[in-house]
């Protein structure tokens, strides 16, 4: 091998340096991150500590930043070779969109570079016991402590994920463990087989893996469901539908400036007079079918910069357009469950 | 010819779903090709029951349903003439049936 000789280990040890000086800059305007001076301890190998945010959550523009950045951080440093250490230390709040983004991003790039990535047991007890609960700590080398999972709002935390419609199966448990009316498990039953088969079909491209993930929350009398994936998301896959193009070049959707919310409307609404969509793509719809039959809780979509949401209590539909994209699509469905949930 | 009934939850899956054989084993396109479409050219009446599974999306009962017409080419009286559903949710026969009417007014469109 190879051996470094002394003015390449002092380039080496400048580069370090300068690069490190530039992260701190980043660190100090965002106010967020903090970045170990392990970088500096060795030559061979470093590893950047980065701070996990204090809220994982998507709908508001400020935490929604706050996690995109740590997540695209933790992406940037392992592409570079780095090692990252998550620090989970400042992590108070667990949104069911946020915690599932992040937690899919996590576990992808942690499969992407295998023996890279690695966390702190988080200080807040029941992050710490959801992030056991979920297995994302044993994921990130961290061996289970023999913590008892009592938070009330942990316990009713559940997470599956797969690469094929075969791995719906997987819901059958999180469905029995709700006392759920008939009509409204069949209906969730397949709006989330919906969503899968959307993801396997349409947010990949051939030759990626066409990886979901689900996670459900239940809290004070709602169970809250949802599905995600890191495909092109939703705005994209429809622009590469050839039945969409007369669409897209219409003066309708120009004059929607073409944002992604408006590309997500039409996607839900799969209006065939409008789009002219063939038998493919009633999903959405039914999906929103489902919430629209109830009056307690709502229907939603992330996708890139785009949102498209439905509030049951007052039958309202809006959109909204981000600054920042999550690159993937997250479908969301909140249910009225009744109080005597766990069977 | 004989009659025979299929019933789904025992036979093929209690969680179907998928469109296609790409997405997964219990999709509707292998559904149809396996089950339903053969039990349709050997059997005078054939029955599907869909009691005891978890759910059935859009996308598994359009390919399963709707692709007797779209790939298989029947008709839709001949379908009609041979095939009944039963489910104790009668939202699963009126999709079936608006599939099926869809799938042949394409297929009319179309020629």
């Amino acid at each position: 091998m190879k051996k470094t000789t002394r003015k390449q280990k002092i380039r080496n040890l400048e580069f370090q340096l300068k690069e490190f000086k530039r992260t701190r800059k980043i660190a100090a305007q965002r106010k967020h991150f903090r970045f170990s001076k392990k970088k500096f301890s060795c030559l061979t190998e470093s590893v950047v500590e980065i701070s996990a945010p204090k809220e994982f959550g998507l709908i508001k523009q400020e935490t929604r930043d706050i996690l995109l950045s740590f997540l695209s951080s933790i992406k940037s440093h392992l592409e570079k070779g780095d090692k990252v250490n998550i620090s989970f230390n400042d992590t108070q709040f667990l949104l069911p969109c946020g915690t599932l983004w992040a937690t899919a991003k996590i576990e992808y790039l942690n499969n992407k570079h295998p023996n890279k990535l690695s966390c702190t047991y988080p200080k807040n007890e029941v992050v710490h016991q959801l992030f056991q609960h979920i297995g994302l700590l044993e994921k990130l080398g961290k061996s289970t402590r023999k913590m008892e999972i009592n938070a009330e709002n942990v316990k009713h935390w559940h997470y599956v994920s797969g690469k094929s419609t075969d791995d719906v199966s997987k819901f059958k448990t999180l469905l029995h463990s709700f006392s759920l009316a008939e009509d409204t498990r069949t209906g969730l039953f397949e709006s989330m087989s919906e969503a899968v088969t959307n993801t396997i079909h349409w947010a990949y491209k051939d030759d990626q893996p066409k990886e979901w993930r689900m996670f459900a929350q239940y809290t004070n009398g709602k169970l809250t469901v949802a599905i995600c994936d890191l495909g092109m998301g939703i705005p994209c896959s429809l622009k590469e539908k050839p039945e969409l193009k007369e669409y897209l070049s219409s003066l309708i959707h120009k004059a929607k400036n073409k944002r992604d919310t408006s590309l997500i409307e039409v996607a839900v609404e799969s209006n065939r007079s409008k789009t002219r969509l063939p038998h493919r793509g009633k999903g959405l719809k039914d999906m929103l079918e489902l919430v629209k039959n109830g009056t307690v809780g709502g229907f939603s979509i992330y996708s890139n910069k785009g949102a498209f949401d439905y509030n049951a209590a007052n039958r309202k539909e809006f959109g909204k357009d981000f600054k920042s994209a999550i690159n993937g699509t997250i479908i969301q469905w909140q249910l009225s469950v009744e109080s005597n949930h766990e069977q | 010819m004989s009659n025979k009934t299929i019933y789904i939850a025992k036979e093929y899956s209690e969680t179907p779903a998928g469109r296609y054989k790409t997405d997964g084993n219990f999709s509707g396109e292998r559904f149809r090709e396996e089950f339903l479409y053969p039990a349709l050219k050997e059997n005078q009446l054939v029955e599907v029951n869909l009691d005891e599974a978890l759910g059935y999306g859009s996308s598994f009962l359009e390919e399963a349903f709707g692709g007797l017409i779209r790939v298989d080419g029947l008709q839709l009286t001949e379908i009609e003439d041979k095939l009944k559903v039963t489910s104790s949710r009668p939202l699963y026969k009126n999709r079936i049936l608006k599939y099926l009417k869809d799938a042949q007014l394409e297929k009319n469109k179309s020629n």
